[in-house]
């Protein structure tokens, strides 16, 4: 054990520099290195059946070939992505590779002639190996030419179940550096002058927090990493765990060093099963690597590293739910003070710090603060990720410089001539809020997001067009909240159940009969700022405070949508279903019966060449009779 | 470090530590609250008793905010009330509107709260699904309605706090969050000791104990079957406090005369039942004198009894046999010459009712005591039959509980049992004068220990209340070498029993000490053994003890 630990520490110092060389586009092989990126996102595209047929391919012509698995790079919308090396030529990458495309591909390509222009995505061109001719460089790209890659810098050439991969792009020799040659207090130092924030929301100070914890007096410390991202439309955390979770394994071991805690614990939610197994598997490595354990390089200090399979409860990202859960108990924020950094888990000094805050700090120890500022502005340093879904021509991962604008983002996301305006953007989750057309000038840092009543959160981006219905995402995140809600506080539960029933109200059509029904679609959106006023003020924990914020800048920059809905009854986006109207067309029905044929309800009556009618009482607005008339004959109100 | 806080623009002192709350309940500034209960740890849950920071605007919550130097607070800013206005106000939007038909109408505190505030109206208006409409009636003495719940957390946090039985817990998430016991099979399957202590913790009418008192009528009216009641003595000095009456004999003997008009053929004190007990274990205890070791663990409580036996297996060998005083009654009186075919029990115990249901309390499957009912139902029968006390006339007891000397009734304060049970093992070993009044004084330690000195051996004993203090305290009793140990689960014996009126406030539980100990002191027949009847008794039955277990 001892004589690894000193084969691993001096092959980390000797480190000083990455050469662009090293990694994955080698120059001299002697065969094709095939590459898939597999992540979650690329298995439910399909790769596994993907690599499978690879396999088959490779099988049946008896050829040589090495295999290699990375994760993706955050370009989603591509997956499934196979890249793949030639001898002495340039590494090529193709898109959407199903498991019927591979073989035509690879039959192709190892004869050296390109395949359908549609499926590259580019190549990595290296001064010592041949370009493939009219392949665009992946990294001009417009998706990556634009972000600033640091902590998904490797993303898709490391190899997350292998140690040397990391190890060969200087992974741990910034932890070898720390903790042999700085104090505690040096490193607490380092992360302070940094002006790192907490990536999880809040944006507080890292530095602030580790010195608090380091500077209290205890046998026994907790350094704790918070993965357990449960935010609808966010998914960076589990991309940093399947991409590399060394990465966040050194992250760990730095900030456990800084506050001189013994004992570590990633948090990270059951349903993530890969990113568990890719990072419990980083976890042995790293410790027959004797990085992590007991006497860590020599020096005296022990890290143990443990992964925590939290039961999969939004509330559960609040540090105190999140302590209690870990404790075994039921997963229920407490009341703060005391803090975690002075009583927490088990009563002992403990730190809960973001997976996305934790990855930055090895980028910070690597490149030293003064290249880690001179990325992001003002009050906030670093890159942000983003995980951009919606209606977004290219969804997944963006990494991006603190305080680019909306705008920044959209374009990178957005294909230019896409002929559907978008309506807004939704960021920061069930905590977040809208951001309308106008206000796309907005800088994406710290400062200006919370002066602008937003939120962050994990860095969720949902790009939202003429066919998304504010009330209905709106409503759609309150139901989130109301189900994930732990229950504790009055304002919280009882006051999501309210605000949902307010907006179930309002995308229903008052039903007849119902004396005050229309009277409470009015009353409406007076108490829905009411209520939200009350959960904002007086909720226990940060779920309960920021959960109206989506309510409030929907009736803030979204005013004419909620009237339509109350007023007018009406969805322009057609989305919800309760508000839509389904009749006949006098004009255009033939009597073909079709419609009545295929009603589920048996909501449409009318004899045979005669013109038919829909009973709206009956009518559930299934939209089956719209799709059956060959005549134009339904039409949607 | 005492400090200046600034209240509503008056100064006030407060010590650093201390919760918001507490420096206003001080001074005597009420806040309202829901969730909170004084000596359990805050949580935070109900939010109603927020306050608003002058500097920042801020809302509060009073009950778990600790105060900080310079601190400026408003108890009751427009902005706060119309906080707790909304607050309860969404509340309230779940909860049933059936006042008039609850239990608890009147002494609710949601229905003050809501009064307090002055909500007139229903402002917002839900689906109208109850929450979780279960009510879970398994248990024999505790009913949980759970459409009435607040989900304010009292009853988890003092079953988990102050009892460390936690026989219930929240379950589920969101808005579907309920109160329930393991896999959500009902209180009697679960480990609930049944002491209901929930019941004194809970704001609204969602836990109740299981009402009698409507059977209870229905059943005396048949002239054909001899009826009886048991009146425990806590449930006369808790009476005779309701209705300011100063002397307990004077309170029993009204109660008496007035459950005889209401129709009862029989009405008897559990004093005699308590008498024979202690006379038992004294008995006992004087056979195994210094031989005792590990201690007899002597207890009237069903609830303890329950703890031991399913928490502490490796203790049940230490407990008494014996039955308590309330089963020795029903034995008794449902055999032999007593002519008791219904029985009633009035105490303030709500695991008597769990007790009288168990199967070595019955006879072939016919229960010893028919029906257990808690001073709250007994003043709410009293009221149905328009009874106020003072009554009418006094009637004493019926025999055999006629001649009650004060020891049965001491029996049932803190310390009672080994107060009791001391005099009669000195009045035993031939009259010398024995100690007394050695457990009042202490009244609020959880362990108390006496040593003394009897016939040149000397003896230690201890007195252990609450179920927590049991748990901590588990290897002393073993290794202790005491003689007995007395153990309640109630803090206060069974005056603070969860079937009392007010069995909440400390102030109450002093005024029904003193009726007690005012009759103890004006006794002359002042332990178990000068009862004529209790003499006349083991002469009937021709034998040392009643019961032989060993």
């Amino acid at each position: 054990m001892k004589a690894t630990r000193d084969i691993t520490y001096k092959k980390l110092l000797q480190k000083d520099q990455y050469s662009e060389s090293g990694g994955m586009y080698k120059a001299g092989i002697k065969v094709p290195h095939i590459y898939a990126e597999r992540s979650t996102c690329s298995i439910i595209a399909g790769i596994d059946l993907t690599i499978h047929y690879l396999k088959q391919y490779f099988e049946e012509s008896g050829d040589e070939y090495v295999y290699a698995e990375t994760a993706c790079k955050g370009f989603c919308s591509n997956d499934p992505v196979i890249s793949i090396q030639l001898p002495g030529r340039a590494m090529i990458s193709f898109r959407n590779v199903f498991y019927n495309k591979i073989s035509s591909i690879l039959d192709s390509i190892l004869n050296n002639i390109l395949p359908d222009k549609s499926m590259i995505i580019g190549q990595y061109s290296h001064p010592e190996l041949t370009s493939w001719p009219d392949v665009p460089e992946i990294t001009q790209l417009n998706f990556y030419k634009n972000q600033t890659r640091k902590l998904f810098k490797y993303a898709g050439f490391i190899q997350p179940l292998s140690i040397e991969s990391y190890m060969e792009y200087n992974g741990y020799s910034a932890f070898a550096k720390t903790i042999t040659s700085k104090t505690h207090s040096e490193v607490c130092g380092i992360v302070e002058q940094s002006g790192l924030r907490g990536r999880g929301g809040g944006g507080f100070y890292t530095g602030e927090k580790w010195r608090k914890a380091l500077e209290k007096n205890s046998d026994k410390k907790y350094f704790i990493c918070n993965a357990d991202e449960s935010d609808p439309g966010s998914f960076s955390g589990r991309m940093l765990l399947e991409s590399n979770p060394h990465l966040l394994i050194e992250g760990v071991l730095i900030g456990a060093y800084a506050i001189n805690a013994s004992d570590a614990i990633i948090y990270v939610r059951s349903t993530y099963t890969l990113a568990i197994s890719r990072l419990e598997n980083a976890l042995q490595q790293a410790l027959s690597a004797g990085i992590t354990g007991e006497d860590i390089f020599g020096s005296g200090i022990n890290i143990r590293i443990s992964v925590f399979a939290g039961p999969g409860a939004y509330v559960c990202g609040e540090e105190t739910a999140l302590i209690s859960s870990i404790e075994g108990s039921r997963g229920m924020p407490k009341t703060k003070p005391p803090y975690p950094s002075e009583s927490g888990l088990f009563g002992f000094p403990t730190v809960v710090n973001n997976i996305e805050t934790i990855c930055n700090i090895p980028v910070i120890f690597s490149e030293g603060v003064e290249k880690f500022k001179a990325t992001g502005r003002e009050d906030s340093f670093g890159t942000k990720l983003y995980s951009v879904s919606g209606r977004a021509d290219y969804s997944g991962i963006v990494e991006l410089e603190m305080g680019r604008t909306v705008k920044n983002l959209l374009g990178i996301v957005r294909q230019e001539d896409n002929p559907y305006p978008v309506k807004a953007v939704h960021i920061g989750g069930p905590s977040g809020g809208f951001i309308k057309p106008d206000d796309f000038g907005l800088r994406l840092d710290f400062s200006a997001v919370f002066n602008n009543n937003l939120w962050f959160g994990s860095g969720s981006f949902i790009v939202l067009d003429e066919t998304n219905c504010i009330v209905d995402i709106t409503k759609y995140y309150i139901d989130f909240i109301n189900k994930e809600s732990c229950g504790k506080c009055i304002p919280c539960r009882e006051g999501s159940q309210r605000l949902l029933e307010i907006l179930t109200r309002i995308t229903e059509k008052p039903r007849t009969g119902q004396k005050f029904e229309s009277l409470l679609r009015f009353k409406g959106v007076t108490q829905l700022e009411e209520i939200s006023a009350i959960m904002k003020e007086t909720s226990l924990c940060g779920l309960g405070q920021n959960a109206p914020n989506t309510v409030l800048s929907g009736l803030k920059f979204f005013r004419q949508e909620y009237e339509e809905h109350i007023y007018e009854k009406k969805c322009a986006a057609f989305v919800c279903r309760n508000l839509k109207e389904y009749s006949v067309n006098v004009d255009n029905c033939v009597g073909c019966g079709i419609c009545a044929k295929r009603c589920p309800a048996d909501a449409i009556i009318g004899s045979a060449r005669n013109t038919h009618f829909v009973i709206q009482e009956r009518c559930i607005k299934c939209g089956t009779c719209f799709n059956a008339c060959k005549f134009d004959a339904i039409i949607v109100t | 470090m005492e400090f200046n806080i600034t209240v509503n623009r008056n100064s006030i002192k407060a010590v650093k530590g201390e919760t918001i709350l507490a420096v206003l309940r001080r001074n005597g500034i009420s806040v309202p609250t829901l969730c909170n209960i004084p000596e359990l740890s805050p949580t935070g849950a109900c939010r109603i008793c927020v306050v608003e920071l002058e500097d920042s605007g801020e809302l509060v919550t009073a009950c778990s905010t600790p105060v900080a130097e310079g601190m400026k607070i408003f108890t009751h800013s427009r902005k706060v009330i119309a906080a707790r206005k909304t607050i309860v106000e969404l509340l309230l939007t779940n909860h049933q509107d059936n006042c008039l038909y609850c239990e608890k109408s009147g002494d609710c505190e949601l229905q003050d709260l809501a009064g307090d505030l002055n909500i007139r109206e229903r402002s917002y208006v839900g689906f109208g699904v109850p929450r979780s409409p279960k009510t879970d009636r398994s248990d024999p003495g505790i009913v949980r309605d759970m459409s009435k719940c607040i989900l304010c957390g009292r009853c988890v946090r003092i079953c988990e706090e102050l009892l460390g039985v936690c026989a219930i817990d929240f379950v589920n998430r969101g808005n579907n969050i309920a109160v329930d016991t393991v896999f959500q099979k009902g209180l009697f399957y679960s480990n609930c000791i049944h002491c209901g202590l929930c019941i004194t913790a809970c704001p609204t009418g969602a836990i109740l104990e299981k009402a009698v008192g409507a059977q209870v009528c229905e059943k005396i009216d048949n002239k054909d079957k001899n009826s009886t009641i048991i009146l425990a003595g806590s449930t006369i000095a808790d009476l005779a406090l309701h209705f300011n009456i100063r002397k307990f004999e004077d309170a029993r003997n009204y109660l008496v005369a007035a459950l005889h008009d209401i129709g009862f053929n029989n009405v008897l004190t559990l004093g005699y039942g308590n008498e024979i007990f202690i006379t038992e274990h004294a008995k006992k205890l004087a056979m195994s004198a210094g031989k005792q070791n590990p201690p007899l663990i002597i207890s009237d409580c069903p609830a303890v009894r329950k703890f031991i036996r399913t928490e502490m297996p490796d203790m049940e060998k230490y407990l008494s046999k014996i039955p308590t005083p309330q089963q020795i009654m029903g034995k008794i009186l449902k055999s032999g010459e007593s002519q008791t075919e219904i029985l009633v029990s009035a105490s303030a115990c709500v695991a008597h009712k769990y007790e009288a249901v168990q199967n070595d309390n019955s006879n072939k499957g016919a229960p010893d005591v028919d029906y257990v009912i808690t001073t709250r139902e007994l003043l709410g029968l009293l009221k149905t039959h328009g009874v106020v006390l003072p009554y009418k006339k006094k009637e004493s007891p019926d025999k055999p509980s006629g001649s009650e000397t004060s020891a049965g009734v001491l029996f049932e304060t803190k310390g009672g049992i080994s107060e009791t049970i001391l005099r009669e093992l000195f009045y035993m070993s031939g009259g010398q004068k024995y100690p007394k009044k050695i457990f009042e004084v202490k009244t609020d330690k959880p362990f108390i220990e006496y040593e003394f000195e009897l016939n040149g051996v000397i003896y230690k004993i201890a007195s252990l209340h609450g179920i927590d203090t049991l748990r901590q305290k588990k290897n002393e009793i073993i290794n202790g070498s005491y003689l007995f140990v007395e153990i309640r689960s109630c803090t206060a014996g069974c005056l603070n029993g969860c079937g009392h009126l007010h069995s909440k406030d400390p102030e109450v539980q002093k005024k029904l000490k003193k009726i007690i100990t005012e009759f103890d002191e004006t006794n002359i027949s002042d332990t178990a053994g000068k009862n004529p009847f209790i003499k006349g008794f083991y002469k009937q039955i021709g034998k040392e003890s009643l019961f032989d277990y060993d």
